[in-house]
């Protein structure tokens, strides 16, 4: 096992020159991502973080960011890239859950970090990925540049800490079915197995571009830039989600892969985009995980890209990837996510935990490859998800006589929408802090663009008057955008089980 | 004019995002105030007040980004040609 941080070595010893990074005006080469990664790394020790020290990121796409993914990991460290798009509760409920006491910041996070965690009294160091930092008039006392600590931290008697296989190399928070996001831990094997394994199957090679539209805080983005390292490709990230701009990028930077949820390409192939106007005869490669993606979709995109492969995948943070459909079996197998990548054994089981006929539909389960230890700071939830070796993943689906496996959606009301999961309570929770709200649920419909869209069924109290606006401005006010209900209806009142529980099921 | 088209922006992307006293020059989907979901509701809002049509090939950050730089694109779109 070669850890990441010692694979972008061992590409910047190979080809220091070659492009490692590109984002906007910005080619900085694998020379200089290892060297500054390497400075950070010296700069933190100094500081007497490393291993099993969690450091957090808060920050869009960057190169500064890969640099800070590589020096905490080269400090032995873990990192926690946290969601962009989270606000005050979120963000303040990830860095007390794992205990961030340094974290990583660039200029356009700066303000919500400051309203966050300004009062709540973060007192740790601060490392500015961007040369200035709004914080809004708070006072953070520890305030370091990434630029002045490359810039002159001594490099030369640095010596990498060595991390063992089971190491915590980063935390992965997600939503779950119930309460606050999870964290899922990753190790360094994890990283390693699945760079490797994902690198196989998407045959990468040194000529690759890949876009990473993708923030860091989820784990295809990781798996994207993780690849390009090991093989020494160049990742291109993308800042900007306008359709436009996308184009452009692919065009320009004579993009080879692409890794995107299925909402993505809903926005790429909707009236308004450029996408079907150009051709792109440099994608070798486009690959989608994250929920379903319609299949008039995938015809559209198999007609717009007729020299591009397409790898439809299946995979939970837990797992970091279970299966993939290799292309020559697209059209033999419409609607599979595939076989197991190397290394996983996947099943199918029943509420007794017996292993389903083919054809016939039940719990995901996945063991070999991949599988973290565990949540974090959860050990009922860890040994409630991960039995004797295999993780029970919470999806349905069924697998064939070949070993095909079929998705069949969630089984704890987890909503997938736009490839972010959604927590059904946490939405619900929100609405219920308005007063005129009796009873609320929320669920996941089919939407035409974006595969998914989440949907509150709302009852109101009696005399109390809402409107649907009413309900998704409030939700805008406290939950990062992918959970607000972009459908609210209203009803006199909700199905219910026998035991008072509101019976979703019935809803749908 | 152009006052009112800067303003008739701001209160409506100040209503997008559930925050007020938006600097107009900053990048609102970089800070976090919009998201790429908006970016509909926003072209519907300037074709139907402005009467523009805003084609696929300016749907970009450059255009949309902050309040001054669609009111620089919505100025240039109204212009007669």
């Amino acid at each position: 096992m070669v850890p990441v941080h010692e694979l972008l070595r061992r590409t910047a010893t190979d080809s220091p020159d070659k492009e490692a990074v590109v984002c906007g005006d910005s080619r900085v080469s694998y020379g200089t991502v290892d060297e500054a990664a390497t400075a950070l790394a010296a700069f933190l020790a100094s500081r007497g973080i490393g291993r099993g020290d969690r450091v957090g990121i808060f920050a869009t796409k960057s190169v500064e960011e890969i640099v800070a993914i590589y020096g905490i990991l080269r400090a032995g460290a873990a990192f926690v890239h946290i969601n962009p798009q989270y606000r005050d509760v979120h963000l303040r409920h990830v860095i007390a859950d794992c205990g961030i006491k340094t974290v990583f910041l660039d200029g356009s996070r700066a303000r919500i970090f400051a309203g966050a965690c300004g009062e709540a009294g973060f007192s740790g160091p601060i490392i500015s990925l961007s040369d200035e930092l709004a914080l809004d008039g708070k006072t953070f006392s520890d305030v370091t540049h990434l630029t002045s600590i490359v810039g002159t931290t001594p490099r030369q008697q640095f010596r990498p800490t060595d991390v063992g296989p089971d190491d915590l190399a980063a935390i992965i928070y997600t939503s779950g079915s119930t309460g606050m996001p999870k964290g899922i831990m990753v190790t360094h094997r994890i990283f390693h197995d699945a760079t490797v394994a994902s690198a196989e199957v998407l045959h990468n090679v040194p000529a690759d571009r890949i876009i990473s539209v993708t923030p860091f805080s989820f784990d295809g983005a990781l798996s994207q830039l993780f690849t390009a390292t090991l093989v020494g490709g160049t990742l291109v990230q993308q800042r900007s989600s306008f359709p436009k701009d996308i184009v452009d990028t692919l065009l320009k930077e004579r993009i080879s892969g692409f890794h995107a949820v299925p909402s993505l390409w809903g926005v790429l192939l909707q009236e308004r985009s450029p996408f079907p106007q150009y051709r792109y005869p440099h994608l070798r490669y486009v690959s989608i995980i994250g929920e379903v993606l319609p299949a008039k979709h995938l015809a559209r995109l198999r007609g717009l890209l007729a020299s591009t492969q397409f790898y439809l995948m299946y995979g939970t943070t837990e797992a970091f990837r279970s299966t993939y459909l290799p292309p020559a079996d697209l059209d033999r197998k419409p609607g599979s996510a595939g076989i197991p990548f190397p290394g996983v054994s996947l099943k199918v089981v029943d509420d007794a935990g017996n292993q389903c006929p083919p054809g016939e539909t039940g719990t995901i389960v996945h063991s070999g490859a991949f599988v973290s230890p565990g949540y974090w700071n959860d050990p009922e939830r860890t040994k409630a998800t991960f039995v004797n070796g295999w993780l029970h993943t919470g999806d349905q689906g069924r697998i064939d006589e070949e070993g095909y496996l079929y998705y069949a959606g969630r089984r704890d009301g987890l909503i997938k929408a736009q490839g972010f999961r959604v927590s059904p309570e946490e939405v619900e929770t929100c609405i219920h802090q308005l007063d005129a709200v009796a009873e609320a649920v929320v669920i996941g419909v089919p939407a035409q663009e974006i595969g998914t869209a989440v949907k509150a069924i709302v009852v109101l109290q009696v005399g109390a008057n809402a409107t649907a606006n009413d309900v998704i401005n409030h939700c805008r006010r406290g939950l990062p955008h992918y959970m607000v209900p972009s459908i609210v209806e209203f009803r006199p009142a909700l199905p219910k089980t026998n035991g008072h529980k509101i019976n979703r099921a019935a809803l749908v | 004019m152009s006052v009112n088209i800067q303003d008739q922006l701001q209160e409506y992307v100040e209503e997008l995002a559930k925050q007020d006293s938006i600097d107009p020059s900053v990048n609102l989907f970089e800070t976090g105030l919009l998201t790429s979901v908006h970016v509909l509701d926003l072209i519907a809002f300037i074709e139907e007040r402005f009467g523009i049509v805003i084609s696929p090939d300016d749907l970009s950050i450059d255009n949309f980004g902050s309040i001054d730089a669609m009111a620089t694109f919505v100025e240039k779109a109204m212009q007669p040609a």
